[in-house]
């Protein structure tokens, strides 16, 4: 029973992100569900034979915790743009302006939110990616650090959660979000390593690639699962606590001084 | 301007503001200061009062009520909620606030809107004081819907739980009975001087001004911002107004010519046809004052009839008024 009035209020909007994302799971939860199981047939199985493995793992191996890292960054950001977003075209996200929930709170609610969402996609691909494994190889992933997998899981969650909540804060249509999405994260997530190793590239553009936050965590995950990482693991540690404190940064003034009207 | 004294009538003892507001301006564009939504805006309105904030569109009335809940960031000027700034944790626990414009919180049912907004409000298990609002505003039927299933006019009552869900001190209603059947409206008036009535404080803005007139013991009257009128509702339209009568004259009595020619202090347009004598008295004055000023007896009239001023008629003539000072200013 919580009793203190700040954190029943905290609490309420917490349950209430979740609850929103939980009555649509089918477009929340199962469709990126779907889509990251549709990259696993198409890359993981169906082109495996072309495909070579990647670090002395198979490709499908290497890809799985590329997949789960994708799915939870991107679930994550999506969680919280679209909330906010969906809030103010509902004309009710100027009720955060009205309730006695100091600023902070309410990021950290949102952002809260978008990490289980993004936690809930990354176990079922991971489960998803699991059977693929037993089916194509016989045998399941095993993962090497679950405690640091989590870990970084909810850090990159984290961050691209509190990006969204920034990005929705301060747009003014769908469309705004839209482009963030389309044009700078799903590109970064791409070239941020899922697919591949960064170093398969040429010196000139891993150095480029270096400067994408994306690599760390991606790195991060699939160290946790596989043990083997492009990038020393405490150093993709460090940058991704600094990433989280720049996103809840970005997403505190969001809620302080961002656009609350109906667009 | 009457600013201190409020409704010396009524039984209740309200000397304690629970709002004030001192020197108050909106400013939203930045690039031209000189447009001020609300401009040096000061009032003061007592704890448990009905207030009513009067104004045509676009006057900056709900610019006010932004900055009292704390939706708009008081920059210019300061206002406390029972002596806490606006837009405080303290001061928001004490607002309940109506919006003007309808929300449409697409994914949840009416009874989980109001849940969510009690554990706003630090308030945990409060189905009875949820299921009592539904129901005074008669909505109980329609707990398990979606919002986006109801009517406007239901939206609009939600909106009205959805602000009482905390017992709040002071209620803001910004136009509240728009969209909303003459059934319903008389429903809602009802619960709101019941709550009025049990000490909550209500800020009302309408356009439905007879609603004002009949609710409002003070009301504040504002245009470009600027307020232009702060009293005692009958007393504004007493003041305002002039009350039309009409006399009808027994036989063998008549109005003396020099009346029609010279009209009394206090009156306008006399009119004698036959028995029937029509004229505009100021406010202020009695009856008999009237009588004698028309050098008639009591026992000269047949019937009278007197036409009451309205709010509706003392808000036409301090805006019209005010429009007219701004255009010759601006010639």
């Amino acid at each position: 029973m919580l009793r203190n009035p700040l954190w029943v209020s905290f609490y309420s909007l917490f349950k209430k992100e979740n609850k929103r994302f939980m009555i649509v799971w089918t477009q929340t939860i199962f469709s990126p569900v779907v889509s990251s199981a549709l990259y696993i047939v198409v890359f993981g199985v169906s082109l495996s034979a072309v495909l070579k493995g990647q670090q002395g793992f198979s490709y499908l191996e290497f890809l799985i915790p590329g997949l789960i890292a994708m799915s939870a960054l991107n679930n994550s950001l999506q969680n919280s743009a679209s909330s906010v977003m969906i809030s103010k075209f509902h004309n009710d996200l100027q009720d955060l302006r009205v309730i006695p929930l100091p600023p902070v709170l309410i990021m950290i609610a949102y952002s809260l939110s978008s990490l289980l969402r993004g936690l809930i996609c990354a176990t079922l691909v991971f489960l998803v990616g699991q059977i693929f494994m037993f089916v194509r190889l016989g045998s399941f992933l095993h993962m090497q650090n679950p405690m640091m997998f989590v870990i970084f899981l909810c850090l990159g969650s984290l961050f691209f959660g509190s990006i969204g909540i920034w990005a929705g804060f301060f747009s003014n249509s769908f469309d705004q979000v839209s482009a963030l999405t389309q044009f700078v994260v799903l590109p970064l997530i791409y070239l941020g390593g899922v697919f591949y190793s960064i170093k398969m590239l040429d010196p000139f553009w891993q150095k480029i690639a270096f400067a994408n936050p994306l690599v760390y965590i991606i790195n991060g995950i699939r160290w946790s699962v596989l043990g083997v990482s492009d990038v020393n693991v405490w150093l993709c540690l460090v940058i991704c606590l600094c990433f989280v404190v720049l996103g809840f940064t970005l997403a505190w003034r969001g809620v302080r001084k961002g656009y609350y009207l109906r667009f | 301007m009457d600013r201190g004294t409020f409704d010396e009538g009524s039984k209740k003892i309200m000397s304690k503001p629970s709002i004030e507001v001192k020197n108050l301006s909106v400013i939203y564009d930045k690039k031209h200061p000189e447009k001020k939504a609300v401009d040096d805006f000061s009032i003061s309105i007592h704890d448990g009062e009905f207030f009513g904030l009067l104004g045509p569109n676009g006057a900056g009335k709900t610019s006010v009520i932004s900055s009292l809940t704390g939706l708009l960031e008081v920059k210019y000027g300061e206002v406390l909620i029972f002596g806490k700034p606006a837009g405080s944790t303290e001061a928001k626990y004490m607002i309940g606030v109506v919006p003007q414009e309808l929300v449409h919180h697409g994914f949840f049912t009416v009874n989980q809107i109001l849940n969510f907004f009690s554990g706003y409000y630090g308030i945990q298990n409060n189905q009875k004081r949820i299921d009592y609002l539904l129901e005074h505003l008669q909505l109980a039927t329609e707990r398990n819907k979606r919002v986006s299933q109801l009517s406007g006019g239901m939206k609009r009552r939600l909106l009205i739980a959805k602000a009482l869900v905390h017992s709040p001190r002071i209620l803001l209603l910004d136009e509240p009975s728009a969209g909303v059947d003459i059934e319903l409206r008389a429903i809602l008036w009802d619960f709101m001087t019941e709550l009025n009535c049990s000490g909550t404080t209500i800020v009302l803005t309408t356009h439905y001004l007879e609603e004002a007139q009949r609710l409002c013991k003070r009301v504040a009257i504002m245009n470009y911002g600027k307020l232009l009128s702060l009293d005692n509702t009958g007393k504004l339209i007493e003041e305002m107004v002039e009350r039309n009568i009409i006399f009808t004259l027994k036989n063998g009595a008549h109005l003396d010519p020099h009346v029609l020619q010279r009209p009394p202090m206090g009156m306008s347009s006399i009119q004698n046809e036959g028995e029937i004598v029509r004229l505009s008295v100021s406010g202020k004055q009695s009856l008999d004052e009237v009588l004698q000023a028309l050098h008639l007896e009591l026992k000269d009239i047949r019937d009278i009839k007197m036409l009451e001023g309205s709010l509706e008629h003392a808000f036409m003539k301090i805006v019209g008024r005010n429009r007219n000072a701004s255009k010759s200013a601006v010639g």
